[in-house]
């Protein structure tokens, strides 16, 4: 046994080196997530057709407009903050990606919020279409859940959890941006329930399950 | 002194820029220039480490757990960024699960007394480097084959942390919940064996 233990450390990691790959650039990595995306959310759009008159609703509709850019910019930030979380010393871009995502959800969330007429919520909510709208959010979050996980186990995530909580958020966005260009509903207190929770809930109930595999994989 | 390309056309180089070279090499498999930057590396580290803890014996584990964060995570590292922000995150990051640990552990921690092992005459001075009393021998045999692996390298041949995960391939944060799974079945084990009970000391 060596009397530096350290030193004896240094020998042992030092010795038959494997040769590795370094990590791709952020920018490029993030390109490809956003194109999964893309391309999740053209085939989704494809299937079930944008919303009617949608420029017009995005153009008139405060509420859409706010829960659309807001949406939009939680997918960018939280996907941007995942990336960044696995690769040491680009803490600065992470804190970026978590001030977008948190700006866009409360903008979305408070968009939806501030509108809503809770006093005839009771009479207005219609519960199976909320269900389908959160069961579609999460669906079309699952392609681009798998490859931001894919992402952040390639590289060292030092807090597994924000990794994983920025991955639930940004890929939970997409889902329910895509439900939201789809739905045709355009009540303030289903959107605020179905399209704008899809990324809260997801975070809420994956979170906990997702953390060990990160922590397995990212590390 | 780490210098992949030759040395001479980078002298006067912040250390940090010379690293970041030797890191291309590194990340190539060469074993030399990566035992050399982990030896320069070493005294930044533990300065960074010991500014944190104050226990040389603690700061030590987490210098070990940097080094080796560092060789798990050496793919992450781009040539084209600044190696210091790089290096600084991984220990930083260390240093934060060293704490967090700790917190868990003071939190956990429940004193009890300590079972009598060599109540049977048998002095620990009388036991060989690597020899077990009998009773301890016998509940660390029942442990599941990685627990008993985790506790063996440990305190059995005396090895870190650290050292221990490199040996049983795993990080050093799996090897602690190994053996700390592994001492709370000896607990009970040596608790519950009749004969092994301090009370009959």
């Amino acid at each position: 046994m060596s009397r530096d233990p350290t030193r004896h450390l240094i020998e042992r990691l030092s010795t038959n080196l494997a040769p590795v790959q370094p990590v791709a650039p952020l920018a490029s990595t993030l390109a490809a997530l956003m194109g999964v995306a893309l391309l999740v959310g053209g085939a989704v759009l494809a299937v079930y057709h944008p919303k009617p008159a949608l420029w017009t609703t995005f153009v008139g509709d405060p509420t859409y407009a706010s829960v659309l850019v807001g949406l939009s910019l939680a997918v960018v930030g939280g996907c941007l903050g995942t990336l960044a979380s696995v690769i040491p010393g680009r803490e600065a871009v992470m804190r970026v990606g978590v001030a977008a995502a948190v700006v866009g959800l409360l903008l979305a969330v408070g968009g939806a919020a501030a509108t809503t007429p809770w006093s005839e919520v009771a009479l207005s909510s219609e519960f199976p279409g909320h269900g389908m709208c959160i069961v579609r959010g999460v669906g079309f979050a699952i392609v681009p859940g798998f490859a931001a996980f894919y992402a952040a186990t390639r590289g060292w995530s030092g807090r597994p959890e924000i990794t994983v909580v920025l991955a639930l958020l940004g890929t939970g966005a997409v889902g329910a941006l895509l439900v939201h260009l789809t739905c045709p509903a355009i009540d303030p207190f289903h959107v605020l329930c179905t399209h704008t929770s899809t990324p809260l809930l997801l975070t809420a109930v994956l979170t906990a399950a997702l953390l060990p595999l990160v922590r397995r994989y990212a590390r | 002194m780490v210098d992949p390309g030759g040395g001479d056309g980078h002298e006067g180089d912040r250390p940090e820029d010379r690293w970041g070279r030797a890191m291309v090499a590194v990340q190539a498999g060469d074993e030399i220039a990566y035992r050399e930057l982990l030896e320069e590396l070493l005294p930044f580290v533990r300065r960074q480490v010991r500014f944190r803890i104050s226990s040389r014996a603690d700061a030590e584990d987490v210098v070990q757990n940097a080094l080796i964060s560092i060789h798990r995570g050496r793919h992450t590292y781009r040539t084209e960024r600044p190696f210091g922000p790089w290096v600084r995150t991984v220990v930083r990051n260390c240093v934060i699960d060293w704490f967090r640990e700790r917190g868990r552990r003071v939190s956990r921690e429940v004193a009890v007394e300590e079972p009598e092992l060599f109540s049977d005459g048998v002095r620990d001075e009388e036991l060989g480097a690597h020899e077990l009393a009998p009773p301890l021998a016998a509940a660390l045999q029942a442990l599941p084959a990685k627990q008993r692996e985790a506790v063996e390298l440990i305190h059995v041949h005396g090895l870190t942390v650290a050292e221990a995960a490199v040996e049983a391939g795993v990080s050093p944060g799996a090897l602690k919940v190994r053996a700390h799974r592994g001492y709370r079945a000896l607990r009970m084990r040596l608790t519950a064996a009749p004969g092994s009970g301090g009370s009959e000391a």
